[in-house]
């Protein structure tokens, strides 16, 4: 398993940054490479909560199915997502100063397939840390402004 | 000669990239203006050997440029019902203000995006920055990623 993480102060209340973060509706909005997330059932966000995920990696299509496994509002959410690749995704908010800090930590492992497809484990390892920080300045931009 | 192969090769992995690759998967064509230009460049060069058609390698020079310059996306695949529902779909999910224009929308305030069906499902999308802010540059990342989630 690899890890990579990310964090970053939100200046709207923690309320509003958790109800946009967990939601997998809005995930394809702020997750770069992130196109789809599919069959989202039940609606209502929570534990339990299952849908189908494409990433594309330069041109390259990863599928998988995910489950979130905690929910804990406004402060945490796990996603358990498996397919292409194996990862476990973990939003922590806590209140920072009037706003919010938003923190992403990603535990990932490539199917070897998957992985000899696209690329070796170092160029990998980048690009999954600029996902994070990428995701973050994202939610940063859709939120404050 | 080298050049020519190495031309040759450009050509067919661009060409793999491009079309071959979406509609295998059944998904929509979208090709942004770099590739365009990149596409254009590489075929002229494919090209150049056969004098018959060096006359028509000026237009697809002129073309390349054309294209670079007006910051245009070609897209096959789909319907202009479709394109615009990625659009409103898209500025929905960043939360930014989207405005119905005369045959294309200004989103963010800024950003106008001019939708144009050229023939049955193929189109010209071109964007005009007015003031091209960091939410519509992002709307404009999502709005291609929900055009190639349709299927063709």
């Amino acid at each position: 398993m690899s890890k990579v993480s990310s964090s970053i102060t939100i200046n709207k209340p923690i309320k509003e940054v958790f109800e946009y973060m967990a939601s997998p509706h809005n995930g394809p909005a702020f997750i770069p490479n992130l196109n789809e997330n599919t069959n989202i059932f039940p609606e209502e966000d929570g534990v339990g909560q299952k849908f189908d995920w494409r990433f594309n990696m330069a041109g390259v299509d990863l599928r998988g199915k995910a489950e979130v496994t905690e929910y804990a509002p406004p402060t945490k959410v796990v996603i358990s997502s498996h397919g292409d690749a194996d990862s476990t995704w973990t939003y922590t908010l806590e209140e920072a100063g009037g706003g919010t800090k938003a923190s992403v930590e990603i535990d990932y492992e490539l199917a070897e397939t998957a992985l000899q497809r696209i690329a070796n484990k170092a160029v990998i390892s980048k690009l999954a840390q600029k996902t994070t920080e990428q995701m973050l300045e994202n939610l940063k931009v859709i939120l404050e402004t | 000669m080298w050049t020519f192969y190495t031309a040759l090769v450009l050509f067919v992995l661009l060409t793999a990239y491009f079309f071959v690759f979406p509609l295998s998967k059944k998904r929509p064509v979208l090709v942004k203006h770099g590739g365009f230009v990149a596409y254009g460049i590489v075929v002229a060069m494919t090209l150049y050997p056969l004098i018959e058609v060096r006359p028509f390698l000026t237009v697809i020079a002129v073309v390349a440029i054309f294209l670079l310059f007006f910051k245009l996306w070609l897209v096959y695949g789909v319907t202009e019902t479709m394109i615009s529902d990625a659009l409103v779909k898209a500025a929905s999910a960043t939360r930014a203000p989207i405005e119905k224009l005369d045959g294309g929308y200004k989103i963010d305030n800024g950003l106008k995006v001019r939708l144009r069906n050229i023939v049955g499902k193929v189109h010209i999308i071109s964007f005009k920055k007015g003031d091209g802010s960091k939410k519509a540059k992002l709307t404009k990342v999502v709005f291609k990623k929900f055009i190639q989630n349709y299927f063709v």
